[in-house]
């Protein structure tokens, strides 16, 4: 079996330098570098058969149409979905998500659940519906105290919502914090969401598990899930929705939104279309093939590496990380004490009232992008709606507080000595604003 | 030892007595206006202002920041003390020696982020029902 470690010489970016250094990329939970074989698998379409699939029958179409259908039947494996036909290539996780909502026929009275902590992505298009008149309410479960999912307060939001959920939506693992749903737990969601209302279903956000973890979404008994492959290893530009095979073809529950070129079977100028079955119903247009024959090899590529490998190696580096920035009394980390709860993210933020003297001065991570070629995010990554929720939190420190956050996150190709050189940086960096208050109570 | 720049110095005494901190919301204000105010960040910077409006004069003013450098904290903080009492009129006619004398010296850098924040006051109070 090939170490872990020698998967990392398949990442081309990451044998070059900048300034006499090789870069160290934590930037992961928005984007993963892509290993060679997923360049090559891209540059073969492109050079040898870039043409359309599904329509022509020629030589390049049938290299494409098999092309595709290895990627479907990979991605398959990789979730240990039943079957190909359960697996709709998208554009991205959004838009999976998206075509679920627009798709699903929904009564008047509907509600939809999802947490207080959701990516804009699994909270924008269920607000949609609400604001559109399509269903009657979304409710957000709180998070318990240290940022997790909190099984007693969705089972009280079911009860008094009184069989009327619909859809219960929620991250399986947060790009915020690293928190996840342990598999028990989620299998407890689909049964009390099934037990107040059969018609109910229940979705993963899967943008953060499927690329570092093993997920299977049969022995999680979910409905759908959606996930990007440019969090894999894979190219920009193609998602996977997951949806079971009798519920994508029950017509009476969901159809698809966006339809035309590639999803009929036949059409008359009078007369309701007559569409393909699942996937290729939901797949209209013609399609990023080069991306999903990219896609395909990216799954491919993490199953020979082995998502439990890869998921070890992430709790290694953060756990050595949370170590390291245990260590700053400026420094806070957000969500659960315990790096095992996080998975390979460590979100931060300074005790501090400013991280720098000056705006003419660059903040934390233009200093260690620019020191030491560290590539981490600021922001509230998507996630606006729960930091406006909980920003009373940082009152605690002192009234008013609103701090910046930093989100570390890790991937297959990181190691510890890049963790030591992160650690060794901002300490660096702290030193030289250390006349600058650092609020009590850390 | 250089000495310490003197919106340092201002901003260290802003953390040094919660009680005399300005930082906060005010429910229910009548002038409540967010802006992307730093200079040279493209903007980026947020700070939020809440006052409380009588007869078109402050009462009281509190700031919020989010993504702040110590100049737009001190900005928002010397703002919030000179504009008490005043209308919008004396509140666009703050200068820099008001700044200056409050702030303890000369800081041309900390007055353009002064300017920011006065600008998105005498717009959050033009914006004011009571205005």
């Amino acid at each position: 079996m090939t170490e872990l470690k020698d998967y990392r010489n398949l990442f081309p970016s990451l044998n070059q330098e900048r300034g006499g250094r090789s870069p160290i990329y934590f930037d992961n939970a928005c984007m993963t570098l892509k290993p060679q074989p997923v360049i090559d698998s891209i540059c073969d379409y492109y050079h040898h058969y870039p043409a359309c699939g599904e329509r022509s029958t020629h030589w390049f179409a049938a290299q494409v149409d098999k092309g595709v259908e290895e990627s479907r039947k990979a991605i398959r494996q990789l979730i240990g979905a039943s079957s190909v036909k359960e697996i709709v290539f998208t554009k991205n996780t959004t838009e999976a998500i998206n075509l679920v909502a627009q798709s699903l026929r929904w009564n008047p009275e509907d509600v939809v659940l999802t947490t207080d902590k959701e990516h804009n992505s699994n909270l924008c298009p269920w607000q949609e519906l609400v604001e559109r008149g399509i269903v009657s309410k979304h409710r957000a479960i709180p998070v318990d105290e240290q940022n997790r999912f909190h099984l007693e307060a969705f089972r009280k939001v079911l009860e008094e919502e009184g069989g009327k959920v619909r859809m219960v939506s929620l991250c399986h693992s947060s790009n915020l914090d690293g928190t996840w749903i342990p598999d028990d737990v989620i299998r407890e969601v689909v049964r009390l969401t099934k037990a107040q209302n059969p018609d109910a279903f229940v979705f993963l956000d899967a943008a953060q598990s499927v690329p570092h973890k093993l997920v299977n979404v049969q022995g999680l008994g979910v409905d759908f899930i959606a996930f990007s492959i440019h969090k894999m290893g894979g190219p920009t530009g193609v998602g996977v929705l997951y949806g079971r095979k009798e519920l994508l073809n029950d017509e009476s529950a969901i159809q698809p939104f966006i339809v035309g070129g590639g999803t009929v079977e036949d059409t008359h100028l009078f007369g309701h279309p007559r569409y393909f079955k699942a996937p290729y119903k939901f797949e209209a247009g013609l399609q990023n093939y080069a991306g999903i024959i990219g896609a395909g090899a990216a799954a491919r590529f993490l199953m020979d590496v082995g998502p439990e490998r890869i998921a070890e190696h992430e709790r290694v580096l953060n756990r050595a990380l949370t170590e390291r920035l245990q260590e700053f009394p400026e420094i806070k980390i957000l969500g659960p004490r315990d790096p095992d709860e996080r998975s390979g993210i460590c979100t931060f933020y300074l005790l501090k009232p400013a991280t720098r003297f000056s705006d003419s001065e660059p903040d934390i991570d233009e200093k260690l992008d620019g020191r030491a070629n560290i590539m981490i995010r600021k922001g509230t990554f998507c996630v606006h709606s729960w930091y406006h929720a909980h920003e009373e939190q940082f009152d605690a420190f002192w009234e008013g507080f609103r701090p910046t956050l930093f989100r570390a996150s890790f991937y297959l190709y990181n190691t510890l000595e890049e963790v030591e050189l992160f650690a060794s940086t901002m300490s660096r960096i702290l030193e030289e604003i250390a006349d600058l208050p650092t609020f009590a109570g850390g | 030892m250089a000495e310490e720049p003197v919106i340092i110095r201002y901003f260290k005494g802003l953390f040094s007595n919660p009680a005399e901190s300005l930082m906060g919301k005010i429910e229910g204000a009548e002038v409540e206006i967010k802006g992307e105010l730093c200079p040279r960040k493209g903007n980026k910077d947020q700070v939020f202002l809440y006052g409380r409006l009588k007869d078109s004069r402050l009462s009281l003013l509190k700031f919020m920041c989010a993504l702040c450098d110590p100049h737009m904290f001190v900005a928002a903080d010397i703002l919030c003390r000179l504009a008490v009492g005043k209308d919008r009129h004396e509140v666009s006619d703050l200068g820099q020696d008001s700044y200056e004398k409050l702030l303890g010296g000369s800081s041309p850098e900390g007055f353009e982020h002064f300017k920011r924040a006065r600008e998105l006051l005498v717009l959050g109070m033009m914006e004011a029902p009571d205005s």
